[in-house]
């Protein structure tokens, strides 16, 4: 067993790479100018959705590596400096779980104590990495100098501030004294747990924000930059616990312009009370709201085709389109010249339609429709009438059984295509991936590693089943994801199951005997919704299994979800068959109609 | 009773030295201390059962909640051999640090101790290894440990584990405390046979380095239990990439994990998460507690939810050695 024999996830999560390496392959989404920009920010978006690279860009390392395309553009953009205090679930729990037992006034000392330490660290780092190499061999982003005796003179400074013992008066000797308080943090824990006389030494008390401005204040001072900017950048926020959260918020309404936050967070968390009003009480051209999902599925396309193309690219594939490589989708609604025609594939499924689907040939009939000459109708009636429920209709001809007069399958009259190859195709795939870079990057890695240099498209069976896979993981996460919490009797219920009762209840909508050329495929929650169900829905909001419709003018974090709007993720509509666009809204209180009292684990969603 | 007077005692190093289970010397000896544990799986009592172990006090983790299966007559076969029930709870704990203790002060020689971890929770285990380090070091004396596992006969678990309730330290003292808290992190899970569990433990924690360990079992049906429950992490050629451990060598098995952690530590804050055989899961607390405080011992739970499978024994027993010596 040796160290040569690691698997790495870099491939995933930006969180793996240092800012540097993000750099190197990154392709901005749209909202990038909107994220870089001269004000506070939250940049909201389920896991996956690439607010970790996004902030790492902000980085002075991304920065300095960051070349092509707008790089240049978007760099002169930036007057400020970027510090990223990363975090991530397991050392969010290493840290609540290091102090349990002691006092919960205690706790939170050591805690904050910790998380000083870490903002410190990492404002150290930046500032060190401005300096560039000793030799000034390289030049970074805002680069800056600093001679050895000023160095010393602030460094005496902030390590005074600090209580740090110095044997040398550098800004990496500050930094390591900081690495080395992390681990005194932890024994004193210890101590304590064993001793409760034991002192708390006073630099536990230090305020981050406060240590923060000071350190920033006596370096831009140094550096001759007395009116630089700093934007400290905070991910995964809701992972903070309370009080350091409301921390947070009051330093973020501070009228300190030396600094600016961009924080990184989740959709949905019932303590954002104390952010939305943080929030609604700055103007708008102070602060910047920057959603990373998309609730209508082209808008993510054109970053995800980009990226799509980047992958391949590294991978020695050259693909014009992302349909150059996975070819036309089954369920496109068809807007070329030859969709619709005799011999192409939506006429084929239609004509199928109109002999199988007698539901379906009720609608077609009512608006006097004929196959043969749609090419004819007016294009706001060819739109709304026939390319509107065509995905619809290819979804009901591939799932749905039709009882046929001569006893066959009516799915063998499709050529021998499989079911889910529905779901293949260029288009489908950008839709399904919902432009989250994780799934983009997870999904096309595994296509790329199955496509043949010279076969192209990539075979809709392989597509599929790639596809399939990928909903498999995504499934295989919600499983794991507990309410049991929120149910603190009885069965343990998951996240999975809840999501299964909506994919259900559409799936039977799109599938029924009676055709719908709307079906309810996003919900409202009710005002009176069950307060354990709520909670259900932002955590699938925040995993990414549903998507947030937002309302215009309406802020997009979100501590409540009543009267808020929302889909089911696309990831998902291969399972459950079902079409992805956003449909028609169905109260959330309808969908429940439906489940069965004897479901005894649902009952307390039902109270 | 000689202590040390420094009371932070347990924040020195101490790592507990591992070696093979002598098969041929568990039985037949006496031990200061028998420790077994009354839950629901026939397997419980099979090494108390069929080996002849005398010892001055002999506890037996009582656990409260799903008292069924095997249950009464785990119960009565420990009662009636002279173990005293104690809840697997802090009460329980102290009363094992309590008698300890009291050993130590009757006698000048090593505390042995033999521990019977087929059948109990990973949060008790390495509740237990934890106080017997912290105990060997308050009183600077050694603790030999035995630790025995009852092999389970094949038998299919229940397809769906369930959600999981709790996903974090087995205990607050194994958290994982990094020399450098901004390291990436790195996972090393041992694979289990619940449905997609380790898929997704993974897909939460987001791991920048994962290492994965999976038994090579003597029962080739587990083989095929593994590869199909976990079907979605190994398809996936990232995750394609697991060591085999030898489950009847468990010695070889520390030896991996150990060699294991020492390194990645350096580089990763790392945590363990050692799904799969229970016999796994005490190499890798050991591993844990030699490289302390800086890896993470982790555990998932299913909560209630989880159904009782008796795991009947297939006769064969394993174990590993481990001597707290704080000298």
């Amino acid at each position: 067993m040796n160290l040569s024999s690691i698997v790495t996830f870099d491939q995933f999560n930006a969180r793996t790479l240092p800012p540097e390496k993000v750099a190197k392959t990154f392709i901005p989404p749209d909202q990038f100018k909107d994220i870089c920009a001269h004000s506070h920010t939250t940049i909201i978006g389920p896991r996956g959705s690439g607010k970790t690279s996004l902030l790492k860009m902000l980085h002075p390392a991304a920065l300095s590596n960051w070349e092509g395309g707008f790089a240049e553009t978007i760099k002169r953009s930036i007057s400020y400096t970027g510090v990223l205090i990363p975090s991530d679930i397991t050392w969010n729990k290493q840290t609540l779980s290091f102090v349990e037992g002691l006092p919960v006034d205690e706790q939170r000392t050591f805690k904050t104590a910790a998380f000083t330490a870490r903002v410190l660290h990492e404002l150290l780092s930046v500032m060190i990495y401005r300096l560039g190499e000793p030799d000034g061999s390289t030049h970074v982003f805002r680069q800056s100098s600093l001679t050895r005796e000023t160095e010393r003179e602030i460094v005496t400074q902030m390590a005074e501030a600090f209580s740090l013992k110095l044997r040398t008066y550098t800004l990496r000797a500050i930094k390591h004294a900081l690495t080395a308080r992390n681990i005194e943090i932890w024994q004193i824990a210890q101590e304590r747990h064993v001793q409760r006389s034991k002192d708390i030494p006073s630099w536990m008390f230090l305020d981050f924000f406060s240590c923060a401005t000071y350190a920033i204040e006596l370096y831009d001072d140094a550096i001759n930059e007395g009116s630089g900017t700093w934007a400290l950048l905070f991910d995964e926020v809701e992972l903070l616990p309370e009080w350091l959260l409301n921390g947070l918020m009051t330093a973020f309404r501070s009228t300190n312009e030396k600094i600016l936050f961009k924080l990184a967070i989740s959709p949905f968390d019932e303590r954002y009370e104390n952010i939305r009003t943080a929030l609604e009480s700055m103007p708008d051209q102070d602060y910047k709201e920057i959603i990373l999902w998309h609730p209508n599925k082209e808008e993510g396309h054109m970053f995800s085709q980009l990226l799509f193309q980047g992958l391949c690219h590294q991978r020695g594939i050259e693909i014009s389109s992302v349909s150059d490589l996975l070819g036309p989708s089954l369920m496109e609604e068809g807007r070329d010249s030859n969709a619709y025609k005799f011999g192409s594939i939506q006429y084929d499924i239609l004509h199928d339609a109109l002999q199988l689907d007698g539901s379906f040939k009720r609608y077609w009939s009512r608006f006097g429709l004929n196959l043969e000459k749609i090419d004819q109708l007016p294009e706001w009636e060819r739109a709304s009438r026939v390319r509107k429920v065509y995905p619809i209709v290819a979804i009901r001809m591939f799932f749905r059984r039709f009882p046929s007069a001569d006893g066959r399958d009516p799915r063998q009259r499709l050529r021998g295509r499989k079911n889910r190859e529905i779901y293949s195709g260029g288009d489908s795939v950008l839709s399904i991936t919902e432009g989250n870079p994780r799934w983009i990057i997870g999904i096309a890695r595994l296509l790329i590693e199955n496509s043949k240099s010279d076969s192209r498209p990539i075979a809709p069976e392989i597509q599929a089943m790639q596809i399939e896979e990928a909903g498999n993981r995504f499934r295989a996460r919600i499983r794991t994801i507990s309410l049991a919490p929120l149910l603190p009797q009885g069965r343990e219920t998951t996240l999975l199951e809840f999501i299964d009762i909506l994919g259900t209840y559409f799936q039977q909508r799109v599938l029924g005997d009676k055709f719908l050329s709307e079906p309810p495929l996003s919900f409202e929650v009710d005002e009176n919704t069950n307060s354990n169900l709520q909670l259900a829905i932002g955590r699938a909001v925040n995993v990414g299994a549903l998507v947030h419709l937002p309302q215009a003018g309406r802020r997009k974090i979100l501590n409540s979800v009543k009267g808020e709007r929302f889909r089911l993720s696309y990831m998902l509509a291969p399972y459950y068959k079902i079409p992805m666009r956003i449909g028609y809204c169905i109260k959330l209180s309808k969908i429940l109609e439906g489940v069965d009292a004897d479901q005894e684990e649902f009952l307390p969603f039902l109270a | 009773m000689r202590t040390k007077k420094n009371s932070c005692h347990f924040l020195r190093n101490m790592n507990p030295t591992v070696s093979p289970l002598d098969q041929a010397k568990i039985s037949n000896r006496d031990y200061h201390v028998a420790i077994g544990v009354i839950g629901y799986e026939s397997r419980a009592r099979f090494f108390f059962e069929t080996h002849s172990v005398r010892a001055s006090v002999k506890l037996a983790f009582q656990f409260s909640d799903h008292q069924t299966l095997d249950f009464s007559s785990n119960l009565k076969f420990f009662t009636s051999a002279g173990f005293v029930p104690i809840s697997p709870e802090q009460a329980g704990l102290d009363s094992l640090s309590a008698k300890i203790v009291e050993l130590s002060a009757s006698s000048k020689e090593s505390i042995s101790v033999i521990f019977d971890v087929s059948s109990l929770t990973r949060k008790l285990m390495s509740s237990v290894f934890f106080l017997l380090r912290k105990v060997s070091l308050q009183l600077f004396r050694s603790i030999d440990l035995t630790i025995v596992y009852s092999l389970a006969k094949f038998g299919s678990l229940p397809p769906d584990f369930g959600p999981v309730v709790f996903n974090g330290p087995a205990i607050p003292e194994l958290c994982g405390w990094p020399k450098e808290p901004t390291q990436e992190l790195g996972l090393v899970i041992g694979i289990g046979y619940e449905r997609d569990l380790a898929l997704g433990v993974i897909e939460e924690l987001e791991p920048a380095a994962l290492w994965m360990f999976r038994p090579r079992n003597l029962d080739k049906n587990y083989d095929a239990e593994i590869e199909e429950k976990n079907r979605g992490l190994f398809d996936n050629s990232v995750g394609a990439q697991a060591s085999l451990y030898p489950i009847e060598d468990p010695y070889a098995s520390f030896v991996a994990v150990d060699t294991l952690l020492s390194k990645c530590h350096t580089k990763y804050r790392t945590i363990i998460l050692p799904l799969g055989p229970k016999i796994f899961a005490a190499a890798a607390c050991l591993s844990a507690l030699r490289l302390y405080p800086h890896i993470g011992y982790w555990r998932v739970s299913g909560g209630k939810n989880v159904e009782p499978v008796d795991r009947a024994p297939s006769g064969r027993i394993l174990g590993l050695c481990a001597d707290f010596n704080p000298k």
